[in-house]
């Protein structure tokens, strides 16, 4: 198992006027060769301005303050701007979130394909024919025609403006692709589809790939690893079979038992409380306030992330 | 005792009209009722595109339909006077889908609170009105003090759509049409707003319809169930008939294709087929053929009548012609 990625105590932090808020705190992983990492977590745990900060697409106020993203050795953190720009798409890309949102509705879908491609071929060697049969096999690679190409988005169902968007995140055969909710407001047999498009292209490009999404029943499906977010910390990590079968961390724990299923009508288990405030986290572990096993040590301990188990991470301190 | 809301084999057209070349069917033929004696939860599920939303602007009186009608207490929204239509409106909330699109960027989202009452309880003192707002938020896991004056976009989105569910529910209306209230919105998050949705229902009798392409959730919280494909209704029933046995080549689709949240079953058993070019297909074709592992030639030539497979069941598909064909309009009602 070969690292690609090796994310070291990320931290992000949004400077606002009432002070900083703790968007990212100290979050460590690896994601190795050809694996898939899902990273699950309430709205507002961190996931999507981890990814942001991993491509350095941050705005203002937001900023990463500490750590290191080492692609391959290379830190992106410290890369040049310029070299950042080259890195992105070409080694490391991004599909976002409502990614039919993030389509320029006035252009057709073949420029839109050939602006990142023309970006990274600024020294000409490519001829347009050359670009052009790229994109259509792309197209034709996400399971799309390649009279797409021609089209203008508001022409597209949502399933296949999502194809052009994982198109777009493949072009250039990247080594780490990011997904941000690929397939949210999809219906499931679209889903299905492009989730199993996205795998399969991931597999031929031999690219590793980080899902990040709340919808765990997805990530049973489709990914090895996952990850839990809570409060801009990684409070689990494992195996996919291992965190459905065993979750360790209460959060894990309350998540998987709030997941609908279709052999209890009328149930619904959601998780008590309301989401911290990143501005004042509450002392010690940020989850006491709504964990049902915190002690008197749980408010004034913060717990570290811990590998209690081969392969097995929890941020806890029952364990 | 005349149903309290209700679809009477309404069609919707988009593009008609002179210049228009091409026009878009985007709901035919459908039916449904919401009694007026026992509030009731009937859920409305298919894909984008199956003419879901269509159906709920018909009921909010949003969208007026190309032929049939839209009852409220027995008469035709059209010929509702001022005040019947103002006790519609209030009678008659609804939550939209998307958090991002429904506020006003310039206001603060306690505007989307006062505006009702205001609207509705003119009478209410400034105190009454903050105390309506500050319960409304706390019925939906929201903190008020971190949520009253600020804007929509300092809000995630699962705040911004627990806002919206708040503002329905303030006006304690007699149904809430939530149109995918939470395919926008967390897991964790999703099981408490649905929650107070049934909690509502349960606490003050109010009736839900609730569109969703999430199958599950339809299930865990509704009664009856109505399956959409392409502006038809394709089955609808009792839930549990509906979900736990499918008929309908469509709905064993769907149900084959939910991601369960178990590593060990893997999705999709059944072979899916992306929508072939059908030459012999015609407008009045059944709109599933094009892709329905079981099709046959008379599915080509004509769409298939709602058949009435079980007492709390309907079903629009040849496979089961030996049924009785439902007898009326209402034959979508359990």
């Amino acid at each position: 198992m070969t690292a690609v990625l090796q994310v070291e105590k990320l931290r992000v932090y949004y400077h606002t006027l009432a002070g900083p808020v703790r968007a990212v705190e100290d979050v460590s992983f690896t994601l190795n060769k050809g694996e898939r990492l899902g990273l699950v977590g309430e709205s507002g745990s961190g996931k999507s301005t981890m990814v942001l900060a991993l491509l350095r697409m941050l705005k203002s106020p937001a900023r990463t303050e500490a750590g290191r993203v080492l692609l391959n050795g290379t830190d992106l953190l410290q890369l040049s701007d310029a070299n950042m720009r080259a890195a992105r798409f070409a080694q490391i890309a991004l599909i976002p979130q409502g990614a039919m949102n993030s389509l320029n509705p006035v252009m057709r879908i073949k420029n839109q394909l050939l602006d990142t491609i023309r970006y990274h071929n600024r020294n000409g060697r490519l001829s347009q024919a050359t670009m052009m049969a790229h994109i259509h096999q792309l197209l034709e690679s996400v399971g799309l025609h390649r009279d797409v190409a021609e089209m203008y988005p508001h022409e597209l169902s949502g399933g296949m403006k999502q194809r052009v968007c994982i198109a777009m995140g493949i072009s250039l055969q990247p080594k780490v692709i990011l997904a941000d909710e690929p397939t949210s407001a999809l219906d499931v047999v679209v889903q299905r589809q492009v989730m199993e498009t996205l795998g399969r292209v991931q597999e031929e490009i031999g690219a590793s790939l980080i899902l990040v999404g709340h919808d765990m029943g997805l990530m049973a499906q489709f990914v090895h690893t996952i990850g839990v977010m809570y409060a801009g910390k990684l409070v689990e990590v494992g195996p996919v079979e291992d965190i459905f079968e065993e979750p360790l961390h209460p959060y894990t724990q309350l998540l998987i038992a709030s997941l609908p299923s279709l052999e209890g009508k009328g149930v619904f288990k959601g998780i008590p409380g309301i989401t911290p405030s990143l501005l004042n986290p509450p002392s010690g572990c940020t989850f006491h306030p709504r964990c049902p096993q915190a002690t008197a040590r749980c408010k004034a301990e913060i717990p570290v992330l811990q590998e209690i188990r081969p392969g097995r991470w929890v941020s806890c301190l029952l364990y | 005792m005349a149903p309290l809301l209700e679809a009477r084999n309404v069609s919707k057209v988009f593009g008609s009209g002179l210049l228009s070349r091409q026009q878009t069917v985007a709901l035919q033929a459908a039916s449904v009722t919401i009694d007026d004696d026992t509030p009731s939860i009937v859920a409305i599920a298919g894909e984008s595109g199956s003419g879901k939303t269509t159906l709920a602007r018909l009921l909010l009186g949003i969208t007026k339909p190309t032929t049939g009608q839209i009852l409220y207490q027995g008469r035709d929204l059209r010929q509702l006077d001022g005040p019947q239509w103002r006790t519609f409106r209030r009678e008659v909330q609804a939550v939209f889908q998307d958090p991002f699109e429904v506020y006003n960027p310039f206001y603060k989202v306690d505007h989307a609170l006062t505006m009702p009452i205001g609207k509705f309880f003119p009478k209410a003192s400034a105190v009454e009105t903050q105390q309506m707002m500050e319960e409304a938020l706390q019925a939906v896991g929201l903190r008020p003090e971190e949520t009253l004056g600020r804007y929509p976009h300092q809000l995630s989105g699962g705040q911004r759509q627990r806002v919206m569910v708040a503002r329905a529910l303030l006006l304690k209306p007699r149904i809430i049409v939530a149109d995918e209230p939470v395919s926008m919105v967390d897991a964790s998050l999703r099981a408490t707003i649905l929650e107070s949705l049934l909690k509502v229902h349960k606490a003050f009798g109010i009736s839900i319809v609730y569109i969703t392409h999430d199958l599950t959730t339809a299930y865990q919280l509704s009664e009856r169930i109505l399956m959409m494909y392409r502006g038809n209704i394709v089955e609808a029933g009792d839930v549990d008939l509906v979900i736990k046995a499918p008929q309908h080549p469509y709905t064993q689709l769907l149900i084959d294709s939910i991601p369960l949240p178990n590593p060990k079953l893997h999705w999709g058993q059944r072979e899916m087929q992306a929508r072939q070019s059908g030459d012999h297909l015609t407008a009045a074709s059944c709109r599933f053929a094009d892709r329905c592992p079981q099709v046959m030639d008379i599915c080509c030539q004509q769409a298939p009548p709602l058949y009435q497979t079980d007492a709390r069941r309907v079903v629009s598909c040849y496979l089961y012609a030996d049924a009785p064909v439902a007898a009326n309009e209402h034959a979508t009602v359990a």
